[in-house]
């Protein structure tokens, strides 16, 4: 076990660093830097240049990488900027926005998924089936974007219930959340619902039911635990994804979270705000990973594959 | 029957979200400014996030919005029936003693949000921290024909020229000057925390949240009228108008040339509407041989319907373009007329040269002026019915600019801000020789813009930047299509606000009252 954890964590260090170089270059090969996007329409293309002079710009791609690394170790992740900051400081800030949201969304789309997709495999081509069926593609095919708008238009401008936009009070995060949920909502239904039918189809539910267990005790008991295991697996995946930052979703409520941020410091080429935003999200994505790895082995102790 | 209980099960779950749900919004309801009867806030909801409040380093319009409340410039632009002049703000008073040497008297008795009294030295250190190179800010650029800066006791400061500039005053404009000792204790805190001498102090910035802003009781001039201003940052245009029309904000900009009428419409709302300093444009790449031809450039002019731009896309809510420069700044030549459309003359001229089919780049960006993305396309359709081969990419601001930078298209579009009220600041990138993006020369306007760059007397100067406004207007190195619309959204109920040529939305002297 202690071996296993230590390997997986070398792994984790490699990825990480790897996250890293990929950023660090994609961003330098896209179009534009920072300093034209400072200086964008009244600069002439001398006075860009010098920009970048002054930052630093021009040196060759792997000093800069190395200059990166280095400060790195050092557990110094730039300023960033646009913002004159720590980058790291301004990630944490937007941190518990995000979180936030997050939370409230996968609560919803648990609290409702869950149930619907457990409805829909015990009724197996009923009505309902079919139903909650529809709902779930719908769930999945909507864009945020849309599905944003139309619940600001109706909810907040039209039954004016809730604010339209923006972070503060509990009211603010219903829509943000909700919309977020959907997506999140109709996949844990759909694996749900695939999940449960895998479980009903074992000889130990035929058992069960034989031996005359009613048939709540059987669904709650025997289906539910086990139908459970590659759902939670997804949510926990989900969440490590969401945390990266929603980003449409951020975007269209004002939602002031990392993917906002994400999405401002791309318009900016702030490359020290989206190298550091890339290795939080490399970083959270590997942790939940490395969780779930563990716990698989402490559910299931076959699971440990070295031998 | 068993499986019946899961109905009642899923219920109660529903149930117990709503009830969160509805116990989270009777709570929140208070906070909410539109609906509740306080006047003592005004809301802004503003486009972008300012990413620093340290006005020595803004560059972009919802900064300058906001640093317009905290800071105040040596001088500044007064705008009055549609004309723009420079007024001293900071500075008592101005004169220029000689061709390189300006003397600037400091106004006495003005304090910082901190208590620490203006001198002198407040501005000379604002300007040198603004030239020090590892400070890395495009304001650079407004400063960068001083040669040195000197004091005289508290409240008088010189300021000498490399060459004679007449844009210095201009520049000036642009430069907000903040407090020494604060910028050295805070550090970076400074970016979020700065310390001005405008009639508003900073509360609170929280990064892609709101800019809150409450009134310094110590201003030194006409106190501000509302007790707190709040700028909300919302990006997406839609939910700025949404959350106009539900009352979270009072104050909306913005609004998108579509939208115009849905506002005038709404019975809560009206529409501020004016034309800018910003002149929308397509400059020509002379790097293609078609457009470096005048014929071809003339054909092109011919082709584009101007008045059709205005009236179509932008719901007539500006002017169509006649010179590169707009309207009420120094020297504007009004004696232009909008260049005449007529395709039938554009097809005939096109086959007088022997144009070939060739294919002509157009670049346009998406989401950065009103209705860009709509006027490139239309732009491009009239092109096409003049027989143009026209390719058109149209992308998102960001991924456009350096695009356009390294000259990827033949022809492009773009709105530049006359915000300094002298022209040569803007025309240098695109009409004098040397640093004209689209590879225009022409010794006679270089020779014009060196003089006038020299002259102090505004009278003559004017007579130069008309000259230089005929000649563009003959040679067409760029197309100006018109005067950016500045299209406010505001609630009934507002008073005392005024949409500015300069694009600014400045609140100071307004207020909401339900």
């Amino acid at each position: 076990m202690g071996r296993f954890i230590v390997r997986r964590v070398l792994q984790a260090f490699i990825v990480l660093i790897g996250a890293s170089a990929i950023a660090f270059v994609l961003l330098r090969i896209i179009p534009g830097d920072p300093a034209s996007m400072m200086l964008s329409e009244n600069a002439t293309e001398a006075e860009i240049e010098q920009m970048r002079e002054e930052m630093g710009l021009n040196e060759p791609i792997i000093l800069q990488y190395l200059e990166y690394i280095k400060q790195m170790l050092t557990f110094d992740f730039g300023d960033s900027i646009s913002r004159g900051l720590p980058s790291m400081e301004l990630i944490l800030s937007h941190l518990p926005a995000t979180m936030y949201l997050v939370f409230w969304a996968m609560i919803i789309a648990i609290v409702i998924g869950i149930p619907l997709g457990l409805i829909a495999a015990s009724r197996k081509n009923t009505f309902i089936d079919s139903v909650v069926s529809v709902l779930a593609l719908l769930g999945q095919s909507v864009p945020s974007y849309w599905l944003g708008m139309m619940l600001i238009l109706f909810i907040a401008v039209q039954l004016n219930l809730l604010p339209t936009s923006g972070y503060g009070t509990g009211a603010h995060v219903i829509l943000p959340a909700f919309t977020l949920a959907v997506y999140q909502l109709a996949l844990i239904a759909r694996l749900m619902r695939s999940s449960t039918l895998d479980v009903l189809s074992n000889d130990y539910i035929r058992t069960a039911h034989a031996k005359g267990l009613p048939g709540r005790i059987v669904m709650f008991k025997h289906v539910l635990k086990n139908s459970l295991i590659p759902t939670i697996t997804m949510i926990g995946l989900q969440t490590g994804q969401l945390l990266g930052g929603a980003i449409i979703t951020e975007f269209i409520f004002s939602w002031p979270g990392l993917g906002f941020l994400t999405v401002q410091s791309i318009q900016f080429r702030d490359y020290p705000m989206i190298q550091s935003l890339i290795i939080i999200a490399a970083i959270v994505f590997v942790l939940i990973n490395l969780i779930i790895d563990i716990l698989y082995v402490i559910i299931d102790r076959r699971i440990v594959v070295d031998s | 029957m068993k499986k019946k209980l899961f109905i009642p099960f899923i219920f109660s779950l529903l149930l117990a979200v709503l009830l969160v749900a509805c116990g989270d919004e009777s709570n929140s309801n208070d906070s909410n400014g539109g609906e509740t009867a306080a006047t003592d806030t005004l809301i802004v909801g503003t486009g972008a996030d300012p990413t620093s409040l340290d006005p020595r380093k803004t560059w972009s319009g919802p900064g300058y919005s906001i640093n317009s409340h905290i800071f105040e410039p040596l001088v500044f632009r007064k705008i009055e029936d549609g004309k723009v002049s420079i007024e001293g703000i900071l500075a008592e008073s101005f004169e220029n003693v000689d061709d390189l040497t300006w003397k600037f008297t400091i106004r006495e008795g003005v304090t910082f949000h901190n208590g620490e009294p203006l001198t002198a030295e407040s501005v000379k250190f604002t300007f040198e921290s603004i030239l020090d190179p590892s400070f890395n800010t495009p304001m650079t650029i407004w400063l960068s024909e001083i040669d040195e800066i000197t004091t005289e006791g508290d409240y008088v400061l010189y300021i000498k020229t490399k060459t004679p500039t007449r844009g210095l005053l201009s520049s000036l404009t642009q430069v907000p000057i903040v407090e020494p000792n604060a910028v050295k204790d805070l550090g970076d805190r400074f970016n979020v925390e700065p310390v001005g001498t405008g009639p508003y102090q900073v509360v609170e910035y929280v990064a892609n949240n709101n800019v809150k802003l409450t009134r310094f009781d110590d201003y030194w001039g006409e106190k501000g009228v509302t007790e707190n201003i709040e700028f909300r940052i919302m990006p997406e245009n839609a939910v700025r108008l949404a959350a106009l029309q539900r009352g979270d904000i009072h104050i909306a900009e913005n609004i998108s040339a579509d939208k115009v009428n849905t506002v005038s419409d709404d019975p809560n709302l009206e529409m501020h509407i004016t034309e800018t300093l910003r002149v929308n444009m397509f400059v020509a790449n002379y790097a293609n041989e078609w457009m470096a031809k005048q014929e071809f450039r003339d054909a092109i002019s011919l082709a584009i319907d101007r008045q059709a731009l205005v009236d179509n896309i932008l719901g007539g809510n500006t002017i169509a373009g006649s010179s590169v420069s707009p309207p009420g700044t120094i020297g504007f030549e009004d004696s232009l007329s909008i260049p005449e459309a007529d395709v039938e003359k554009a097809k005939a001229l096109l086959d007088e040269i022997g144009y070939d089919g060739s294919v002509i780049k157009m670049g346009g960006p998406v989401g950065r002026y009103a209705m860009d993305q709509q006027i490139v396309e239309a732009t491009a359709g009239m092109l096409e019915a003049a027989g143009i081969n026209v390719e058109l990419e149209t992308l998102e601001f960001s991924s456009y600019v350096p695009k356009m930078d390294e000259l990827a298209y033949d022809i492009y579009y773009i709105g530049v801000a006359d915000l300094t009220i002298d022209p040569l600041t803007h025309w240098k990138g695109y009409y004098y020789s040397d640093t004209a993006e689209g590879g225009y020369s022409n010794s006679e306007v270089d020779a014009l813009m060196d003089e006038a760059i020299k002259t102090m007397d505004d009278e003559e100067a004017i007579e130069l930047f008309k000259q230089i406004q005929k000649i563009l207007y003959e040679e067409k190195p760029t197309f100006p299509l018109y005067y950016e619309p500045h299209m406010v959204g505001v609630r009934k109920g507002v008073q005392g606000f005024a949409p500015r040529l300069d694009e600014y939305i400045i609140v100071r002297d307004a207020f909401y009252k339900k």
